[in-house]
């Protein structure tokens, strides 16, 4: 039994012990996943051999595949998707960000980015083990499917932010090795700057995209329960800000009025304030996004 | 068998005027079996086949004859499979300087040379096709050939670290500096889309040049203004959002430039430090490759003293237009490449498609053998790609096709001329998509499986008369190989002899040794339109009725048709040229009449001196 879980529950009914036994273990058992994918992708980084390339694959995809079997299991028995709570909505968003991932290293065949993604999504996956869930506190508008939708096309749109949030912070790391003359190992295993723009760049504009959906979605289903009310929900004003920036990015961007390099630190300050005011607006204030 | 080497420099002189030629001219002598050498920029690699060890002062002797080792420094030679590894290493390793595929090109030409000269160096062509095959492997598998190795490489490392490959950015070179000229040479120009190239002249011209000097990547000499050079790059940077890539060769300069951000400014001696920045990755893929280059030369050796000089992956031949065969071979298997292998029934191309296949990196995966005529069409569709349960009667079950039980390894369909046009079709949205779909199925199948076809007909023909759909034979025809008949190859005959007496005397278990002289010229004169495969019926029947050790004429079964009567009845694979039928004519009277000139001379009507004229020109020894 979980160290965190209170007493009420050991009284509660064995249902609850159950959901969140099966919650916790999954949860535990898919960060040991992307922890050993993460070691896998670091080897990978610095041995550069086509053996740990293919090593890396099979484990990376491993774990994905029985993340997808977890969100299904987990649907298929609560007739609902894991996003009902923090934990529940880092897993998933960990599941969208790994199969976009999957994707573009497919389209792009590039692998070095995963040495830099993967720990975060472990760093998250171990996070959401460790919040301790309310199963007894969910709101049945929580199982509407324009709720589901709206917090999907939000976390895709986050994923697109954490592309560009590390193809960012690569773009400076190799600037960095360039004006430093230096073959080191990231100016030997990176690709090209121009490369990370253009992650940056599409991922951004992804982003923008499905953010704004999911403010259309959201909006549509927070009028409808708040009304007018919801505007001011620290998160709502969190993410706006957030939008805001990254669509000060690709104004920037388009009238070419600043120099990649800029644009990269614009990209990471936008992801660093998403964190910050994100884990602020639902920890410390009180907020509509606090799913009860 | 003995192997030696060496690996010397070459003075400067000497390398210009180096002649193969007179290196293969030279007589070969006991106990030479085979040579070779080339040159490597400054340097010369020789490599001596012997039937037994040479001292090192005996070897230079031989050299000396062959008009080398007076030119050359002392040799450090090597033997055995050190010889064998220093061959590998001079040819693929990347701890030398030259271009590997400057180092590949000039071994082509000490090749081509050695064939015009010696036409069966069965021991320098397999050591060849190895270094061919190791470089597509090591090409493939590691980023061996990435790694800089000089400052010209170090500089396109660079443009690859701020531009993507497929983008050329322009480059703008200025100045008179000699050293920056050079390396932009061997940079070479492929890499950018546009080049400008100023020579910095009086002060007042400089500044008018500069103005026109727009680019992302500029070579910049010390001997234009540095003033003007910075306010005019800073202008530059407008124009563009990644940072400008400058080599210079002044540290002044650098420093005037450092101050500017997104501009990255190296000197060449900042390139030399990149290219030792790589040393312990460059060790570290040595180290893999020398293992790489270990493993081959075992397998040299067991192939060397295995005795099957003529046998290449299970196809023997010594024929010279079988060994530009096994070159291709060699070269497109690692590549995932369609292949498509035309020649007459019964030439062997479904081991050529074998061979193929084990040269692959899928040799470990299903190869699956479909003969297209042999299925009729209406159920090859269904064998091919499989179908779903009650597609049509009879399909109780959803059944895998053979495309999906080939996937990850290759997929060999023979007689694929006979194809119909409707499969032809789902076999071009194979070879355009990857993808299948099952008979009955509304789902496709995306696999991974290598298509090699072969056929015995002229497909460019069928295309012609409409019988074959073009666009499906342009997507077949990536690498066409044409198989020889064996009329055209009648050197082989002796060798497919030898081989195919083994095989069946071990079979019928008898002690059969060989085949008599005048039996082996009855099968000489004979055109084999069944080809390989008719020799091997015809051997197999002697075996069974032979008497003796020795296969006689008695125990060959007659051979049906005339010379003429099957050569006018053959209408497969293209007519023969004047020139292929004169060779032809005249090896058939040198196999009857061994070194009796006279005889020869009599019975095609010309004289001697037509003869050696011709035997010359024909290329026939």
């Amino acid at each position: 039994m979980p160290a965190y879980l209170p007493d009420k529950y050991n009284e509660a009914s064995q249902k609850y012990r159950k959901f969140l036994m099966f919650v916790f273990i999954s949860h535990l058992l898919l960060t040991l996943l992307y922890a050993l994918s993460t070691w896998m992708y670091i080897s990978y980084f610095y041995n550069n051999t086509d053996l740990w390339r293919q090593r890396v694959k099979i484990l990376f995809h491993t774990a994905v595949f029985l993340h997808i079997f977890y969100f299904f299991g987990f649907l298929f028995k609560y007739d609902r998707i894991p996003i009902a709570n923090s934990p529940e909505a880092l897993g998933t968003f960990v599941l969208l960000s790994a199969i976009i991932y999957i994707a573009f290293e497919k389209r792009v065949k590039e692998e070095s980015l995963g040495a830099f993604l993967l720990p975060l999504f472990t760093m998250i996956m171990f996070l959401s083990a460790l919040i301790p869930h309310n199963p007894d506190n969910i709101s049945p508008t929580l199982f509407k499917v324009s709720f589901e939708v709206h917090v999907l096309f939000m976390l895709v749109g986050y994923s697109g932010f954490t592309l560009s949030f590390v193809s960012s912070t690569l773009y400076l790391l190799l600037n960095h090795q360039l004006s430093q003359r230096k073959a080191g190992l990231f100016f030997r295993r990176l690709p090209s700057l121009q490369f990370f723009e253009r992650i940056s760049r599409f991922s951004i504009d992804g982003a923008l995209f499905f953010i704004f959906l999911g403010f259309v979605t959201g909006s549509y289903f927070g009028f409808q329960v708040w009304s007018i009310e919801f505007l001011k929900d620290p998160k709502v004003i969190s993410v706006s800000v957030t939008w805001l920036i990254y669509a000060g990015h690709f104004i920037i961007r388009h009238t070419k009025s600043a120099s990649d390099k800029s644009l990269s630190i614009l990209a990471i300050s936008g992801y660093l304030f998403l964190i910050l005011s994100s884990a602020i607006s639902l920890g410390l204030l009180h907020s509509l996004h606090n799913f009860n | 068998m003995f192997f030696s080497a060496c690996h010397t420099p070459l003075p400067g002189q000497l390398n210009k005027s180096f002649r193969y030629e007179s290196f293969y001219d030279a007589p070969l002598e006991e106990p030479v079996l085979e040579r070779f050498a080339v040159v490597l920029e400054d340097h010369l690699l020789i490599f001596l086949v012997l039937e037994h060890p040479l001292a090192p002062g005996k070897l230079a002797a031989f050299l000396n004859r062959s008009g080398l080792a007076t030119e050359t420094p002392p040799c450090q030679w090597q033997t055995n499979d050190q010889a064998v590894e220093l061959f590998f290493e001079t040819a693929l390793d990347i701890s030398i300087s030259m271009p590997i595929d400057n180092r590949l090109r000039s071994i082509r030409q000490s090749i081509s040379i050695l064939e015009q000269h010696t036409a069966y160096s069965p021991f320098i062509h397999n050591l060849y096709w190895r270094i061919l095959w190791l470089y597509e492997k090591i090409r493939l598998e590691f980023d061996f050939y990435k790694i800089p190795t000089n400052p010209a490489k170090a500089f396109s490392q660079l443009v690859n670290k701020i531009y993507d490959p497929n983008t050329h950015p322009q480059l703008a070179l200025a100045g008179n500096s000699n050293a920056l000229h050079q390396l932009f040479r061997e940079t070479g120009s492929h890499r950018f889309s546009k080049i400008l190239s100023y020579r910095a002249g009086q002060n007042g011209q400089v500044v008018s040049y500069l103005e026109k000097l727009t680019g992302d990547v500029f070579l910049i000499s010390d001997d234009m203004d540095s003033g003007h050079v910075i306010s005019h790059l800073k202008q530059q940077l407008q124009y563009t959002r990644l940072p400008i890539l400058v080599i210079c060769n002044s540290s002044t300069l650098q420093k005037q430039l450092e101050r500017s951000t997104d501009i990255f400014c190296y000197t060449l001696n900042d390139l030399e430090n990149i290219v030792r920045g790589y040393h312990k990755e460059k060790e570290q893929l040595i180290k893999q490759a020398r293992i790489m280059f270990g493993k081959e030369t075992d397998a040299f050796f067991n192939w060397a003293s295995s005795g099957k000089m003529d046998n290449f992956m299970g196809i023997i031949s010594r024929h010279p237009s079988m060994y530009r065969l096994f070159e291709t071979i060699v070269r497109v298997s690692p590549n995932n490449i369609t292949v498509l292998i035309e020649g007459p029934s019964g030439t062997g191309k479904e081991l050529i498609a074998r061979s193929i296949h084990r040269l692959s990196n899928r040799k470990h995966q299903p190869f699956v053998t479909v003969n297209c005529s042999a299925i009729p069409d209406n159920l090859l569709e269904s064998e091919l790609f499989g179908h779903v349960k009650g597609a049509f009667t009879g399909a109780v079950a959803n059944k895998m096709g053979l495309f999906h039980e080939a996937n990850n390894g290759t997929i060999f369909l023979d007689e694929i001329g006979e194809l119909s046009e409707s499969l032809q079709v789902k076999l071009l949205r194979f070879l355009q998509n990857g993808e299948i779909r099952p008979v009955g199925g509304n789902q496709t199948i995306h696999i991974d499986t290598r298509l090699i076809t072969a056929t015995n007909r002229d497909l460019r023909q069928r295309v012609r008369e409409g019988l074959f759909r073009s666009d499906f034979y342009y997507r077949l025809n990536v690498v066409r190989l044409s198989l020889p008949p064996l009329r055209e190859r009648k050197e082989d005959i002796k060798l497919l002899c030898t081989h195919f007496i083994h095989f069946f005397s071990r079979k019928f278990n008898k002690e059969i040794g060989g085949i008599e002289e005048e039996a082996l010229r009855k099968l000489s004169l004979y055109d084999w339109p069944g080809n390989v495969r008719e020799l091997e019926n015809v051997i197999e029947h002697a075996c069974a009725m032979t008497l003796g050790s020795i296969i006689t004429q008695e125990d060959l079964p007659e051979l049906q048709a005339s010379s003429a009567e099957s050569s006018l009845s053959d209408k497969s694979g293209p007519l023969k040229t004047l020139k292929d039928m004169e060779t032809e004519h005249i090896r058939k009277a040198l196999l009857k009449y061994g070194s009796n000139y006279d005889a020869i001379c009599r019975e095609l009507a010309i004289s001697r001196t037509t003869l050696w004229r011709k035997l010359k020109e024909l290329n026939i020894s």
